[in-house]
């Protein structure tokens, strides 16, 4: 997995790879990073070239709407391709991460 | 030829530990693509491999082994994940992992004994599961 990020005020955080159990502090390290820069008005993470996510990225991304939603930021997740929203889905997640529909 | 089911057992024996997870998702998926499953199938037999085997390393005991069999029948492919438990560890049905891990098998089970837990699960060949 390879995280990059781009901009200040809107943080763009983009992921490539696989996100699973041996990968989610890494993710987690970038959103606190991303989140805790003073500029930072809002983070959005870009999972389109994520090929899988499972249930310990899904807490990682939770963990961070919920850190964004105490510091008044805003937060969601784009790109998400069928396999990866299908697994959001089922956790009832899809509109927590502010997924954008289609 | 006969009607009997072909046995082709595959088993894997990994450390039960983080690293090793992508690892038996990309065998259990391997299993299902050779058995010539649909697209849906294989994916979701990945993904609730990988969300059983994550359980089973959350609830191992320090140095323990997960042991994975996976058995390819014609129209499902059967998995059993063991592994040494640290004592009072347990497979939260609460959890986030066994909501994605029941939603995507056709059949999953999950049990403690003799400090050992087992996760048993299977994924049918084509039955469709829809979020």
């Amino acid at each position: 997995m390879q995280i990059t990020s781009a901009g200040e005020g809107s943080v763009v955080l983009s992921v490539t790879g696989e996100i699973d159990l041996s990968t989610a502090d890494e993710l987690q390290n970038a959103l606190d990073a991303a989140l805790a820069a003073k500029d930072t008005t809002e983070v959005v993470v870009d999972l389109s070239e994520v090929g899988f996510l499972d249930s310990a990225g899904l807490r990682v991304l939770v963990s961070g709407q919920r850190t964004a939603e105490e510091r008044a930021l805003g937060f969601r997740v784009t790109g998400a391709q069928p396999r990866v929203r299908k697994v959001i889905a089922i956790t009832g997640l899809t509109a927590t991460l502010g997924l954008d529909v289609g | 030829m006969t009607d009997a089911e072909p046995v082709r057992l595959v088993e894997v024996v990994v450390d039960a530990v983080a690293d090793q997870v992508a690892l038996l998702r990309s065998v259990a998926a391997d299993v299902a693509i050779r058995g010539d499953f649909d697209l849906d199938a294989i994916e979701d037999l990945r993904m609730a491999v990988d969300e059983a085997a994550a359980l089973l390393v959350g609830c191992a005991a320090p140095g323990a082994r997960l042991h994975c069999e996976l058995r390819p029948e014609r129209q499902q492919v059967r998995v059993r994940l063991v592994v040494d438990a640290k004592p009072d560890a347990q497979v939260e049905h609460s959890s986030m992992g066994w909501q994605i891990l029941t939603a995507l098998a056709t059949e999953a089970n999950a049990e403690a004994a003799e400090g050992r837990i087992t996760i048993t699960l299977a994924r049918a060949r084509s039955e469709k599961i829809t979020a």
